[in-house]
């Protein structure tokens, strides 16, 4: 049996990263798993109760620990699951199990929650990457959510500072390091029907090369 | 009238670029611009290609820059056939100058030198960055250079570092980047010839 193909979509807020993703899924009739699901399964999977409850209670006491002790200076070299709440550090585990999971089993396309980490090296595996400029990415960010311009911007700056603070905490990388990607597009340029072509293109190449 | 079509092709070393501008230029009829950036800027300067060469898209060591800026023993560091050796910053200006030229005269591939940074407000720009894994690109230095895999090793390591710490100096921002540019590709995964396929279609794409 064949390794089912994988793409995982790394995206700015308001890139069109959510659409592209449904597009390419469609088109080569994959799965599309996004935040949502990812956290419904999570949520979904049963662990035996003690277990968790014994995990939580050593994360919790660990990180308080830390937190309050007087050397909890340097952002450094703090491990992620001390720098985030327990429970963040706790989803991102199990988020990269299911993630890890949905892999092995199924041709999908998965947006976000550090995919191209957590499958990285993986056979059959393409990362993308998604952006665009500011004022395209407001003006879509607005109509989406019905807010004004300003809003949108403001959404968009917050939202790139949270994604970019956990993508490092989790994976010590930066977000918009292009070498961790196999293509990244700035979507603004094309429009999303045609950056949805492109993708296409690119992937029936990357199918040529591989094999 | 429509602006000049121009694609500026940043890249690492060993990962294909020249290559891939070259064809690119060939298949949509457009001027390629490499090496005559750095020719035309030592014409403008007055000095010999060879002696501005070394520090194509570096920047000068600190201590070069100070005993320039002092002229402190000049004969002592300077070939005696150089009478003035430009700055960083000179240099930078007359490449940026002829950057600029070479855009307004006719639509181009443009290969490094910021071109992607000082051609950012240029309506028709398609800003290219090409990358690939260390590895591969050290084979290919190896196979075009005729370099031992040490030598290959160092010359991309350095290459990197180089690039990185000029483009921060002049462009004011990270090389890698993504957002510096509007298409990235790993050629070393997809191949240099369907990265040409793949350039060629995103400016189809974008008639």
């Amino acid at each position: 049996m064949n390794t089912p193909l994988i793409i995982t979509i790394s995206r700015q807020l308001g890139s069109g990263g959510a659409y592209i993703g449904q597009q390419v899924a469609r088109h080569l009739k994959m799965n599309y798993v996004d935040r949502q699901l990812i956290s419904e399964v999570s949520k979904e999977l049963s662990v035996p109760e003690e277990e968790v409850a014994a995990r939580d209670e050593q994360i919790q006491s660990l990180w308080k620990a830390f937190t309050q002790s007087s050397s909890f200076t340097s952002n450094r070299d703090i491990p992620a699951f001390l720098k985030y709440p327990p429970t963040d550090y706790q989803l991102f585990t199990t988020e990269s199990d299911i993630i890890k999971k949905i892999a092995k089993e199924n041709s999908s396309v998965i947006i976000g929650r550090c995919g191209f980490h957590v499958l990285k090296g993986s056979p059959n595996c393409v990362h993308l990457f998604l952006f665009a400029d500011m004022d395209v990415r407001a003006k879509r960010v607005a109509s989406e959510n019905s807010v004004n311009l300003e809003e949108a911007s403001k959404m968009i700056v917050e939202s790139d500072h949270k994604r970019a603070h956990y993508i490092e905490v989790f994976t010590k990388k930066n977000w918009n390091d292009t070498t961790l990607y196999d293509l990244s597009l700035n979507t603004g340029r094309l429009g999303l029907e045609k950056s949805t072509d492109l993708i296409l293109n690119y992937l029936k190449s990357l199918e040529r090369n591989i094999n | 009238m429509k602006p000049n079509l121009i694609i500026t092709i940043s890249r690492q070393l060993g990962a294909g670029g020249a290559f891939i501008g070259q064809q690119i230029a060939r298949r949509l009829e457009l001027h390629y611009a490499d090496r005559e950036i750095i020719r035309e800027a030592a014409k403008q300067l007055a000095v010999r290609e060879e002696d501005i060469e070394k520090r194509d898209e570096k920047t000068q060591p600190f201590w070069e820059t100070l005993v320039q800026s002092t002229g402190y023993a000049h004969e002592f560091y300077v070939p005696i056939n150089i009478q003035y050796a430009p700055t960083d910053a000179e240099m930078f200006a007359a490449e940026t100058d002829i950057i600029r030229k070479i855009a307004k005269k006719g639509s181009a591939v443009i290969i490094g030198r910021c071109g992607f940074h000082i051609l950012a407000a240029h309506t028709n720009t398609l800003r290219i960055f090409l990358h690939a894994d260390a590895k591969i690109r050290v084979e290919r230095v190896m196979e075009l250079y005729k370099m031992n895999r040490k030598d290959a090793e160092l010359a991309v390591a350095e290459s990197d570092r180089e690039r990185a710490k000029y483009i921060m100096a002049f462009a004011g921002v990270e090389w890698k980047n993504t957002t510096n540019f509007d298409l990235t590709i790993d050629t070393g995964k997809l191949g240099l010839e369907n990265s040409i396929e793949g350039i060629l279609s995103f400016v189809n794409l974008w008639k």
